[in-house]
């Protein structure tokens, strides 16, 4: 479960202070699902930071399968990072020098997965995505919509209780952005995993459990969800 | 980190360094000609040390010098391992006359052809010949035949003093060395010519490449502590010592300030080339990924790619020097008139236990030192700031 308590982030932007997030709050429940919405710089990137622990806020508390993670230090948190939670970036972000195989096998190394299991876990991951025959293929002689496959594959591969996606769909195209998110949600279902996604795709927030509207950094009353 | 952790480092390391094939290239050739370059010249200094004491200790003195030797020891018995030759010398103070003209001296009498052999005083010779075995004949310095008039095929008288018969000689040739200490006083003749005065004898000892003259005057003085005096090149010449010391000082800062503008150039080459891959720290960090692991890799692909760099360096630099050393490198033209260059300007390369590794291991120091600021930068840069830059 995940439990966010009136978290609020303040960016200095030249001589201005920029509120990215203002009192936000929200509960996602194991195996649930949440969308983030809101437009560009509405503050949906900066909950999911917040959240994962790449932000530190200014206020307010998040607790992570009943953990504060303020209150971990760096090297606690790197750990928690590593064990249980699964990041999936806007581009991808796969580590350009590591083939298909290797980007997804990383996080199992990372958290001491046996050879034998890491392999068997990476190939029947890439063939659920129908990218086996790529696992030797560079992230740069992959497409877009491959990339984000291999994204979403790395970061459940160490199958971690939480998912934060920001914005997974935004640069592909409607059929291949359904296909990744019924895929992400089999998976999360499959593992019981909870899910945070920031994103402005209909298809994403019609599958989500719970949506959580944000605008200027502000949680929206619960009167204006029919507005999306 | 566990012992399967590092090993789980060190490839990704691997593989960062392998597939980011023209910076590792650039920067290892950078570090891989630095240490070649330093190796080969700090042979060549090596190889003008060496230079300077054959041509020191080949003209006369020998690298141990043997004096107030008993009559009865003979060169045979100086004969130990890494001795190449004994020259036998007796020497002996008298008037050298030339009509009215005396001019004291130290005759020097020795089997003229182990001096040929052994020492390179005849390739100093001006004019005429070096002596010859059981003729009465004499080699004077110019500034004896100056001082005398002499010239070869000359005759001149040499006495003991006022009062002892004298010898008559002829001169064979006149020599100079461009030591001043030889060039004065000086005259060479065959042993056996002048009747023996003397109570003992002295011996110039000369060295295979690379035997300390200390381990052999320990061991002479081992076998023949009732015989002798023996004293190394290093005691006798205290100005060369000096001058070899100085370049090896020399030699050490240059190695120094060479490989601390490489370390810089190296971490600020990584610092450009980590900013340019931030993102990808920021993923790794993202996924949870330690910082002393982050720190670990950073150091573990510098390190790498140094130690490689650095290998290839020490075999290029040691194949360099070697082929060098075949002929030497020939700098008469900028030692003829250098007194530690008497007999010859040719320099031949030599590699030492220091020479060899010296610049590898300085390059390493200062590679372990390089990655560090780049390390810094990536473990304090928070990764969602990171991540936002993309």
């Amino acid at each position: 479960m995940v439990r966010v308590q009136g978290v609020s982030k303040t960016y200095q932007s030249g001589r201005r202070q920029v509120d990215a997030l203002c009192n936000v709050g929200c509960t996602v429940e194991q195996g649930s699902a949440l969308a983030v919405v809101g437009k560009s710089g509405s503050g949906k990137t900066t909950l999911l930071n917040c959240i994962g622990g790449l932000e530190r806020p200014d206020r307010g508390r998040v607790d992570c399968l009943e953990q504060d993670i303020l209150a971990l230090s760096r090297r606690s948190l790197s750990l928690f990072q590593r064990q249980h939670l699964g990041f999936v970036f806007q581009f991808g972000n796969l580590l350009s020098y590591l083939t298909v195989y290797e980007n997804v096998g990383f996080p199992l190394a990372l958290n001491g997965v046996a050879r034998k299991e890491s392999d068997e876990r990476v190939l029947g991951l890439l063939e659920r995505v129908g990218l086996r025959d790529s696992q030797h293929a560079l992230p740069g002689e992959l497409s877009g919509g491959e990339v984000q496959r291999v994204s979403f594959v790395r970061a459940v591969a160490h199958r971690p209780q939480i998912l934060l996606a920001d914005e997974p769909t935004a640069s592909l195209d409607s059929d291949t952005a359904r296909d990744l998110i019924q895929l992400m949600l089999e998976v999360m279902q499959e593992q019981a995993s909870s899910l945070i996604v920031s994103t402005h795709d209909p298809v994403v927030i019609d599958l989500a459990d719970n949506i959580l509207h944000l605008r200027d950094g502000r949680m929206v009353e619960e009167e204006n969800y029919s507005s999306l | 980190m566990k012992l399967g952790a590092i090993g789980f480092w060190i490839r990704i390391a691997g593989l960062f360094l392998l597939r980011s094939k023209r910076t590792t290239a650039v920067l290892s050739l950078m570090v891989l000609l630095s240490v070649a370059t330093l190796i080969f010249l700090s042979s060549m200094a090596v190889g003008v040390n060496d230079a300077m004491v054959r041509n020191s200790v080949s003209l006369y003195s020998g690298h141990v010098s043997g004096f107030e030797l008993a009559m009865d020891l003979e060169p045979a018995s100086l004969m130990s391992e890494g001795v190449v030759a004994v020259v036998k010398r007796v020497e002996s103070q008298g008037l050298l006359q030339q009509n009215d003209r005396f001019e004291r001296i130290t005759l020097v009498a020795s089997d003229p052809a182990e001096e040929v052999r052994s020492t390179a005083l005849w390739r100093k010779i001006v004019a005429g010949r070096y002596p010859q075995a059981g003729k009465a004949e004499i080699l004077v310095s110019r500034y004896l035949a100056e001082r005398l008039q002499l010239s070869p095929g000359d005759q001149v008288r040499f006495r003991h003093n006022m009062d002892s018969p004298p010898v008559i000689l002829v001169v064979a040739g006149v020599y100079r060395t461009g030591v001043e200490k030889l060039d004065r006083s000086l005259a060479f003749s065959p042993l056996e010519i002048i009747p023996d005065t003397t109570t003992g004898w002295s011996a110039a000892i000369f060295l295979q490449d690379g035997v300390e003259p200390e381990s052999v005057v320990s061991q002479y003085r081992g076998h023949l502590s009732e015989s002798g005096n023996f004293r190394t090149w290093r005691e006798l010449m205290p100005d060369l010592r000096q001058l070899i010391d100085l370049n090896y000082v020399s030699m050490s800062i240059v190695m120094f300030i060479v490989f601390g503008l490489v370390a810089l150039g190296v971490s600020s080459a990584f610092v450009i080339f980590i900013l340019k891959n931030l993102r990808e720290y920021g993923i790794v960090k993202a996924m949870g990924v330690t910082p002393l692991e982050i720190c670990f890799l950073i150091a573990a692909e510098v390190g790498m790619m140094i130690f490689v760099a650095a290998c290839c360096g020490v075999a290029l630099g040691a194949v360099v020097t070697y082929l060098v050393g075949i002929t030497g490198i020939d700098l008469t033209a900028f030692t003829s008139h250098n007194r530690y260059f008497a007999v010859s300007g040719v320099v031949i390369p030599r590699l030492t236990v220091y020479s060899l590794w010296a610049p590898p291991m300085i390059a390493f120091c200062f590679g372990l030192a390089a990655p560090i600021w780049p390390a810094v930068l990536v473990v304090r840069s928070r990764t969602a700031d990171i991540l936002r830059g993309i």
